[in-house]
């Protein structure tokens, strides 16, 4: 495909409006609560790092927790994941065609079931087995959550125990809203590692996907 | 296959058998109450306000994400370090998790938030516009938010299909005379389809799901209107404490994603036969 100039600068305009609310959320992580309302598109200066270091620096160690749980938890599940994944996938591909279509139906079916149904039975599993608000509850279902899942952490963990980042996230700031340069700030190391890590890892996983996607 | 049974079809199962029960957790015991809850979910007026609502945004999200996922793909294709640049910015939202996003965006949409900051900067409004207080624009709103998030994800999955045509084909086709009208038709339609079969379902799939962008953006407000069934479902369960009939909100609303997941899929993947 020829590329021409304008086409490319045309497709710069829609990409910058397209993740404006990133560069929004990044730079206001970097400014103070005035600067933020006086002119929250400019970039960060004077630039500050006061607002990572208040997050960093609050008496619930919210970021910190949140992040080594989030972390345990991810690693934990992704290094059961692949390998099981994998196993998975070589086990349906060699069976002969109908089995593999069932299987692969049965597994589509798994996509759909919304997080909410399954959450009710989980939680009552849990406590029926005394495993409700643990790590050792949460360790059992690292299979199937990771860092971004929301709302089982939040509800089987319990408040405030072992949370993840993202639930710290919800739960800190449903309360203050108001205060924008703790906002960000708290968003920014929220947001940094996956982001970091998709950046550094985006060849490889856009491949992956789009070879996933093409088939 | 044995933790998906444990934690997907153990589950679910369960929640099948509660949702015939009137369970709580505030009750020691609970008893079977034969089809009750399914009776009470025809009368439920919040239920179907809920699924009102769903089915909009998943019809809104679905078309949008999808005709403006193709457009952006479309525009991004091509080599160069300018457009492989652009093509990892714009799928970063879909790296983001779905409370992240919410945050950023309800900073950006609040009474006293960045857009209205900007829009009263610039002097296009003299008041700030309340972007979640009514339930048009609260709707409108989710809808932006949870399609920012849908086309980062289907401009992927249409990168990777205009991937896999061979620019023979178009060549052949602009010596058969086909204009840019026409090779978008006959060639990079019928091409994509896979890609178009993938990105629906699973923009379908997601958007029936969506719990966290209202948890974060409006709460169900204002009034409940933008409450979306899995919302109700988690308040049914959590607030009232009714598992028994959360439950049989959830199956209904896994019948209904599977029912239109499945044939959506069925739809597509007949047409790209055709083609």
């Amino acid at each position: 495909v020829r590329t021409t100039r304008s086409r490319v600068a045309a497709a710069w305009v829609v990409t910058l409006v397209f993740v404006l609310p990133i560069y929004l959320a990044l730079s206001n992580a970097f400014k103070s609560q005035d600067q933020i309302t006086a002119n929250p598109l400019t970039p960060p200066a004077p630039f500050t790092f006061d607002n990572i270091v208040t997050a960093l620096s609050r008496p619930d160690h919210l970021v910190q927790s949140g992040l080594f749980t989030s972390v345990l938890v991810t690693t934990l599940s992704v290094g059961l994941l692949i390998p099981l994944a994998s196993a998975l996938s070589l086990y349906i591909f060699e069976r002969t065609p109908k089995v593999r279509a069932t299987l692969l139906a049965v597994f589509a079916f798994g996509l759909m079931v919304p997080p909410q149904v399954v959450l009710q039975p989980i939680v009552l599993l849990l406590r029926d087995i005394g495993l409700a608000n643990s790590y050792a509850g949460r360790a059992i279902f690292l299979g199937l959550w990771v860092w971004n899942d929301f709302l089982n952490p939040l509800f089987i963990l319990g408040p405030l125990r072992g949370q993840t980042i993202t639930t710290g996230v919800y739960l800190s700031l449903g309360t203050y809203s108001i205060d924008y340069a703790q906002l960000f700030g708290i968003m920014f190391l929220a947001a940094v590692l996956p982001v970091v890590g998709y950046l550094v890892g985006q060849r490889e996983f856009i491949h992956g996907l789009m070879s996933g996607a093409a088939k | 296959m044995a933790l998906y049974a444990t934690f997907l079809l153990y589950p679910v199962a369960r929640s099948a058998i509660m949702s015939f029960t009137n369970r709580s957790p505030l009750k020691p015991t609970s008893s079977f109450v034969g089809f009750a809850n399914y009776v009470e979910l025809f009368a439920d007026e919040r239920l179907l306000t809920s699924l009102r609502f769903t089915a909009l945004v998943v019809v809104v999200v679905t078309v949008v994400s999808n005709v403006a996922g193709l457009l952006f793909a479309m525009l991004l294709n091509g080599t160069g370090r300018n457009l492989r640049v652009m093509r990892t910015l714009v799928f970063i939202p879909q790296v983001l998790s779905g409370v992240i996003v919410a945050f950023v965006w309800r900073s950006i949409l609040n009474q006293n938030g960045l857009l209205n900051t900007v829009l009263a900067d610039l002097g296009l409004v003299d008041d700030p516009v309340s972007w979640l207080g009514s339930t048009e624009m609260a709707t409108l709103s989710i809808c932006v938010v949870v399609s920012w998030t849908t086309i980062a994800f289907a401009t992927v999955v249409y990168t990777a299909s205009l991937r896999t045509i061979p620019t023979e084909l178009y060549e052949a086709a602009r010596v058969d005379g086909a204009g840019a009208l026409g090779r978008f038709r006959h060639v990079t339609l019928p091409m994509i389809a896979p890609g178009v079969t993938i990105s629906v379902v699973l923009c379908l799939i997601t958007t029936f799901k969506l719990y966290d962008v209202i948890a974060v953006l409006t709460g169900g407000g204002p009034a409940n209107s933008t409450k979306s069934t899995a919302y109700y479902l988690v308040t049914v369960a959590f607030t009232n404490n009714r598992f028994g009939y959360a439950s049989s909100i959830a199956m209904l609303l896994l019948a209904l994603t599977a029912g239109v997941a499945y044939g959506v899929t069925t739809l597509l993947r007949r047409r790209e036969a055709h083609l």
